[in-house]
């Protein structure tokens, strides 16, 4: 019961992240798209897989991933951005940009 | 010879959290496998030993950490919740506000700014572009006078500092 509401709500969330990866026109908008499906779709997967083999082997084993996955997506996320923004990238629309000119030199 | 003591407890330390690990990812008690993970998990932890300071050991064997650790967690899936509405909200309206905002954050050690960093790029609508002494974040929806780190400085303090 609980699995699957997880699971729908785990849908749900994939599918308006892959709706943002296409109306965001930047990059750096397009992170936060892509970081709701993996935070929302995959780690709610995964909860809900652990919940519905409850005290098995499984159910260890998939909070396991929930726990490296917490570790490593950050990293690639911040990985990503911050290489688009030493490239010179600039982001769109800005409403404040306390980070401004000194590091992405095209955007001046 | 304090210090010694110390460092080789934390060794022990790392090595009993990743044999752990090892073991509930494995799952077969056949003393091949057990005797791979103990060498590995030894090799692994002498090597972060020599060439880090890692610290997350002290953290893990303490239960007042613990505790805070466990109340961290549940604010962190309430912020969790609401930023994954709001930015659900921000795809289908098409309203957002970006900006960069500048963060200084209180934690003193590396470990705590990373894991203040860690907290903000995963949650959604918020994402860390650069860090240094300060911390620069790039937000979705933005409104002057929003301060992002507020939960996660108040209580990320008292896990780690």
């Amino acid at each position: 019961m609980i699995s699957e509401l997880l699971l729908y709500l785990s849908a749900v969330s994939m599918f308006v992240g892959a709706v943002g990866l296409f109306r965001f026109k930047d990059c750096y908008t397009r992170i936060h798209a892509a970081t709701m499906i993996s935070v929302g779709g995959v780690m709610l997967a995964l909860v809900a897989l652990a919940i519905d083999t409850v005290w098995t082997v499984y159910s260890v084993k998939a909070m396991l991933i929930v726990i490296f996955f917490m570790l490593t997506n950050p990293v690639s996320s911040h990985a990503i951005v911050n290489c688009a923004h030493r490239m010179g990238i600039c982001p769109d629309n800005l409403f404040k940009d306390d980070l401004g000119r000194n590091v992405s030199r095209r955007c001046i | 010879m304090s210090n010694f003591l110390k460092q080789s407890l934390r060794q022990v330390g790392t090595f009993l959290v990743l044999y752990v690990a090892w073991v509930l990812f494995t799952y077969s008690f056949e003393v091949q496998e057990l005797a791979v993970g103990f060498a590995v998990s030894f090799m692994v932890s002498v090597f972060i030993h020599k060439y880090t300071e890692f610290k997350v050991v002290d953290y893990i064997f303490n239960p007042f950490k613990v505790f805070h650790f466990v109340v961290y967690i549940i604010v962190f899936l309430v912020v969790e919740i609401q930023s994954h509405l709001s930015v659900a909200k921000a795809i289908i309206t098409g309203n957002i506000n970006p900006a960069i905002v500048k963060i200084s954050p209180e934690f003193n050690s590396d470990m705590g700014r990373v894991f203040l960093a860690n907290s903000i790029t995963l949650t959604p609508g918020t994402v860390s572009v650069s860090i240094g002494k300060s911390l620069y974040v790039h937000c979705l929806s933005y409104e002057n006078g929003d301060k992002i780190d507020y939960l996660f400085t108040k209580y990320g303090l008292r896990v780690a500092d």
